[in-house]
Formats: structure tokens, sequence, C-alpha cells
């Protein structure tokens, strides 16, 4: 039998671990239209800010796909995918699968507007984009959207000795994982580092005859020689489209709980599909890099023949902007507008932390400063364990002998 | 229909060890002690053997622990793990106050009785009558018997 | 065969010998906020309760791993890392349901308990036997038979 996987990136590195952990002997074809071996997106801002030297992003080298059996096909676009023939085909080379792993991933977006072709426009997500900006050697940067792309840019570059500006469009920071309370935070973070922020406010014009030289916004001019836009990704499923699988509504590619499309030999996995929420069931994107995982997984195991249902993803955020930790668990933000929350919230020296509760269980954490004791309110989270039930065991030395890690959950839930 | 429980009744074992051989049998395909769900701890210099198996507890201290929800309450009364969800922690076979959860090292995972879908091996052919399955009303019933026979002396 | 920790909870009093043992001979300073076990206090019951790396078969923390850092040993079965690929980034620290990952804030990385290369010393110094170092087959076997000579021991007394 041979498996064909799509995409050299977390989840198709996932999905060949997995096959030969179970199988050394299945055919295992890899290919990708990067020439890089695996290498970590999530660190590239690491690199960019100079803390890790830029051999430290690859994950793999070539003796280890080697070791791994996996035969790769790097550098290489696949065009299209006959699913009747049960062939891709690649410029004038066909290869056949038995099974197919789709792990295409996303790319990262710069919307259409005048100027962001211009020569110092940039994105951040592939080992190329980083050897781009590095090159570029800016030093008045403007940041579009404060993801954690954005502001983890920001930092990096501002740490490297540019002026930065990060412009996000709504009316606070990150706003799909931080509510204003944390956000502020943030913004004061940033500020206090000389990071001009500039929050409701939209870009819409980056100006320049050969190259960047600045931007004008809704409200005003600026000038820089930079433009890192991070405002969002497109999910890499034209492939899988032209094909006939099918995409769901918000975009990916659409797989039930065995990462199958609607496709029998072909499965999906990683910021290509579209996922569901742990906590609320619903259609979700998760572009996290531990979901990419997991999904591979589950995926890889179907194809095996071995029964696996994924359990959904869980939104996990965790930062460290000037040696201060953000993170996010869970249901936050907007995402709790419809439900009934009430709040465990508590700022002190050791930070600031806000629950959101919903019939005695814990739906989502926003905390700034000290993450140690997260774990087992991650855990709660995830299983949606009842506060009362934390609460009994933790009053009960006897059965709180047995799950010690509860204590630290008790000093968030109940102190 | 009420729920069943397992009962067993020490002094009747005899430490044949057949349980664990069907247990075994049924579950893993071999007989092999080691993979058993139920096991007899054995005091050969007292003669007393006394097979452990779950107690399926109200308030189960297993299901308590377990990390990632992996054990569960089947409606029946039965305790269950979702094998896919269990990450080999451990946990739970240092919370079995009986000391039954087991742990097999080369699949990664805990493994505990299952009631064999609600008719259990172990009960058929145990042939002192050990191990029986009964209603938990019934638990009780032999004991306060035995009991009741001893004050009527 | 493969041995691991049992902690043996009751029997800790919490004199913290564990932890700074650990954190002297990882990293050559006495500060148990560098341990890799860590003894959470129930301060109104004055019990302590000393928790350490698991060593999970399917790790949360080594799927959280953003640089795939995290990986089991083959052969003896822990949970070790590539610890110059860290980036420090605390995701498996927030994933571990024991909170037993330590962020080591000297060199910026996430660390658990490597069982000392097979000879753990928190077992050596531990006053009261609260930690031992016992083999995975065994643990199951142990708490048998204990809890049965408990049982025959309460009928006895009756």
């Amino acid at each position: 039998m041979r498996i064909v996987i799509i995409g050299n990136g977390a989840a198709g590195n996932q999905a060949a671990e997995t096959i030969r952990k179970h199988d050394d002997q299945i055919e295992l074809i890899m290919l990708s239209h990067e020439t890089f071996p695996e290498y970590s997106a999530c660190a590239l801002p690491d690199c960019m800010a100079g803390w890790i030297p830029r051999s430290n992003l690859f994950l793999k080298n070539e003796r280890d796909y080697d070791k791994q059996r996996i035969q790769t096909i790097l550098g290489r676009q696949v065009s299209s995918i006959n699913i009747d023939n049960k062939e891709l085909s690649m410029e004038d080379e066909s290869i056949a699968y038995d099974k197919l792993i789709l792990a295409t991933g996303s790319r990262p977006i710069i919307p259409s507007l005048k100027g962001s072709a211009l020569k110092g426009n940039f994105v951040l997500k592939s080992v190329a984009d980083l050897d781009k900006i590095l090159e570029h050697r800016g030093s008045r940067v403007v940041v579009v959207g404060s993801g954690n792309i954005g502001v983890e840019v920001a930092e990096a570059l501002e740490i490297q000795g540019c002026q930065v500006v990060l412009i996000e469009l709504m009316e606070r920071l990150m706003p799909k994982i931080f509510s204003h309370k944390a956000a502020a935070i943030l913004r004061d973070t940033l500020e206090k580092h000389q990071i001009k922020v500039l929050t409701g406010e939209k870009v819409l014009e980056v100006i320049g005859s050969q190259r960047v030289e600045g931007i004008i916004t809704d409200r005003r001019e600026l000038p820089c020689d930079t433009v890192i836009w991070a405002v969002g990704v497109k999910q890499n499923v034209e492939l899988a489209v032209q094909a006939g699988i099918d995409t769901g509504q918000m975009g990916g590619i659409k797989v039930n709980r065995h990462m199958q499309t609607n496709c029998e030999d072909i499965y999906a996995c990683g910021d290509c599909i579209e996922s569901f929420d742990i906590i609320s069931g619903k259609p979700a994107l998760s572009l996290l890099w531990p979901s990419a995982k997991r999904q591979a997984e589950v995926a890889a195991l179907n194809c095996l023949g071995r029964e696996s249902a994924y359990e959904g993803s869980l939104n996990v955020g965790i930062e460290e902007f000037y040696d201060t930790n953000f993170v996010a668990i869970g249901l936050t933000a907007d995402a709790l507008k419809e439900y009934e929350v009430q709040l465990i919230e508590k700022e002190d020296s050791r930070g600031y932390y806000c629950l959101a509760v919903v019939d005695d269980r814990v739906i989502g954490l926003e905390l700034v400063g000290d993450c140690d004791r997260l774990g087992a309110i991650m855990s709660l989270i995830k299983n949606g364990t009842a506060i009362s039930e934390v609460k009994r065991i933790i009053s009960n030395p006897e059965l709180l002998v047995n799950i010690p890690w509860y204590v630290d959950a008790g000093e968030i839930l109940f102190s | 229909m009420t729920q069943r429980v397992l009962v067993i009744d020490y002094h009747k074992c005899v430490g044949c060890e057949t349980c664990q051989m069907v247990c075994s049998l049924v579950h893993e395909g071999i007989c092999s002690p080691d993979l058993s769900r139920i096991r007899v701890a054995r005091f050969e210099t007292d003669a007393r053997f006394v097979p452990i198996s779950c107690a399926f507890c109200e308030k189960a201290p297993c299901i308590s622990v377990c990390p990632t929800a992996a054990i569960f309450r089947t409606n029946e009364g039965a305790v269950l793990i979702d094998d896919e969800k269990c990450i080999g922690c451990r946990q739970c076979v240092q919370a079995c106050p009986f000391g039954h959860m087991n742990f097999n090292p080369a699949r990664g995972i805990a493994y505990k009785c299952d009631l064999c879908d609600g008719d259990p091996q172990c009960v058929k052919f145990c042939w002192t009558n050990a191990i029986q399955f009964l209603p938990m009303e019934m638990a009780a019933e032999d004991k306060r018997y035995a009991a009741a026979g001893k004050i009527m002396e | 065969m493969n041995k691991r920790l049992l902690i043996n909870t009751w029997l800790c009093d919490g004199c913290g010998l564990c932890e700074l043992v650990c954190a002297f001979s990882h990293t050559g300073l006495w500060h148990p906020a560098l341990s890799r076990i860590k003894v959470l206090e129930d301060k109104k019951n004055g019990l302590f309760f000393p928790t350490t790396c698991a060593h999970c078969v399917n790790p949360p923390c080594a799927n959280a791993c953003l640089m795939n850092v995290i990986v089991k040993d083959p052969e003896t079965g822990l949970t070790i890392r590539n610890e110059s690929s860290c980036i420090g980034c605390r995701a498996c620290e927030i994933s571990c349901p024991f909170n037993v990952c330590l962020f080591d804030y000297v060199n910026e990385v996430v660390v658990n308990c490597d069982l000392c290369k097979g000879d753990p010393l928190c077992v050596k110094v531990c006053p009261t036997g609260a930690i031992e170092f016992v083999s995975v087959e065994e643990t199951p076997e142990r708490k048998r038979v204990a809890a049965a000579s408990d049982r025959l021991l309460e009928s006895a007394q009756r």
C-alpha cells in the first residue's frame, strides 16, 4: 500500500510519524512545494528577534526522512488530483496513491490595496519570508494586524532596533482571544517598550514609488519602509476543490471525525481543514500547531484502518511579550457572547486572570502573568469537569491525596 | 433493572486462578494471568486468597483522577476506559483504593474489569462461587443470613 | 521492567529535601523553584503532595510542543527533551494536566523530571520513604496486596 501526504508542515510530518509508528513497511511519499525540510513556523518570530539561530528552525534534516523511510518530493507543486484514477499530477509526472492525506496548510493574506505589491510589503509564514524580511533591513516598520503573528513580529523587530507601529482594525489588541482588560495590559506592555499601538484604525493604502515609503490609514499618514501584513490566512484548498472534495462553510476542507473527506480514500488535517471546537462543538478554524498534530494523528490512524475519532480543537494561545506571559485557553472574548457567563476574576501581584464559567464548568481562561499553575485548569476546561467536583475533592484530604494538582486549580478557582 | 455488581467472598476462594485464565483469554486471546483484569492476591503462608476486581464505586476515584476523562461510567453502572483517550499516566493505578486498576506497558494504557459487556465470565467459571454477579441490594444478603444464623445459634 | 517514581503521598512531611537536591543536581543552585519535583501543600490540613512527571505514554506536552522537542525515549519509555531546541514558549507547561513541567528561568527552557539517568536522587534523600523507585508492573500488585491485607486484617479483628 502507498500513502501519499501533501504537505511538509506540522500535520504532514505528524501523519508520517504516526504511520511509521504502526507500520514500517507501508510506502510513504511526502510532497511539498517548499524545498526546506520540516521547520516550525511558530518559531519564525523568535529567530527574527535573534533569540534562536536560523538553523534551529528546522526540526528535521534529510537523514531524518531517510531514517523514517519517507520518500520526499520537495520544491514541486501538485497541479491536480484525479480521485477516480487515484492519481496526483505534477507538471510532467503522475503519482498513484492508495490513500491520500491532504495537509496543505494555509497561506497569509495580503489585501489587494493600492501599493500592497510594492517592494517592502511582507508576510511571515515561511522561512523564505523571514529571509526576505531580514535581507530588507527595514528600520521603520508598520505591522498590520494584532493576532499572534502581528504582535510577535512587532516585538521581535522592536528588539532588533526598528521603530515599530502596530495597527489593529478592531478597538483592542488580539481581539479574537482577549477581552478588554487583558488586551489593555498588553497594550500598556507594548507601549512601554516603544511600540506605537493604533487600534480601531484601518490601513487604506501603501504609498511609494519603487518601494514602500509609507501608509495611509483612515486617520493619518505614516512614513515607513516596511509593511508586515499579519491580517489572517487563507486555507490552501484549491487543489481539493478542483478535485471535487467538499469544503465547509468557513472555507476549510470538510472532514468527519475520522478526518475523512467526502472522498473515501482522501483524508485531511491541519490548517487546511474545517475543524470543530471541543467545547462548543461548532465549526472552527483551529490554526494551531498542536491541533494540526492531533488531527494528523487521527487521520493517519484511520488511514491505517485503526479506528480513531477526533475530539475537537481547543483554542490555546500562549505568548510571552517582554517577559510577561499572556495566555488564553478555550472560549474567550467574543466567543463568549452567546453564553450566560459568570466570571471568576482576580488581579494581584502575580498578574491578572479571568475565568469564564458556564453551568459550573470553566469554558475559558484569560491570564496575564504567572502561568505555572494552568495545566490543571486546561484539563478542567477540556474535560468539562465541574467546579463543584474540584471543590469536593479539595475539601477531602483522602481524595486530594490522589489528585494533588487540584491544589493548583483550587488556588485559581477559589481564592 | 437494578445495577449488578461483582460480589467476591474471598473465604470461598481457593486460589485456583481460573478466573485469571478466563479473563485474560476472553480479553486478550491468551491465558496469561499478567493480563487478567481480576487478580488474586495470594497470602500463601495463611492459605488466604483474595480476588480483587472493580468495586464500581459510586464516586470512583479513578474517574476523578483521570486527566483526560478517559474513564467513564455507563448507564448500567460499569466503569470503563476509552482506550483512545488514555495517555498512560498511571494515576488511576495509584488512585484505586483496591489496587484493581492495571496497566499494560506494551500497549501503554490502563485496563480494568469491564464486566464482559454484562456477562462476566469469571463468575461463570468460578467453581466455588466465590465470585457472584448480583444486584446491589442482594450483595449483603448472604452476609446478613450468615450473621443472623450465628445470632440464632 | 521500566521503573517510575511511586509517590506515597501520605508519608510526605513537606521537608523539601527532594526539591533542594533536584534543583542542585540539575542546575547547581539550591533553589526549589528550579526543582522538577514540586511539593504542593494543603495548608488547611497540613498535608504535602510531591508531584512530578508521570512520563505518560502519550504525553500532552509532546503534542503541545511547537518545536517537537519532546519525544519518548524508545528504550526507557521516558519523556525526554532536546533542550537545545526549546524556545521556552511554555506551551507544554500549560498543557501538562499535573503541572509538572518546570520553566527553568535561568536557561529559559522548560524541563521535566529525567529520573536522574536511572538513579533518582529524590528517592535517595527522602527521609520518610514517600518517594520510591518501582517497576511499573509492580505497582498494581503492591496496591492489591496492601488492600487485600487490610481486608484480611479487618475481618481477623472482627
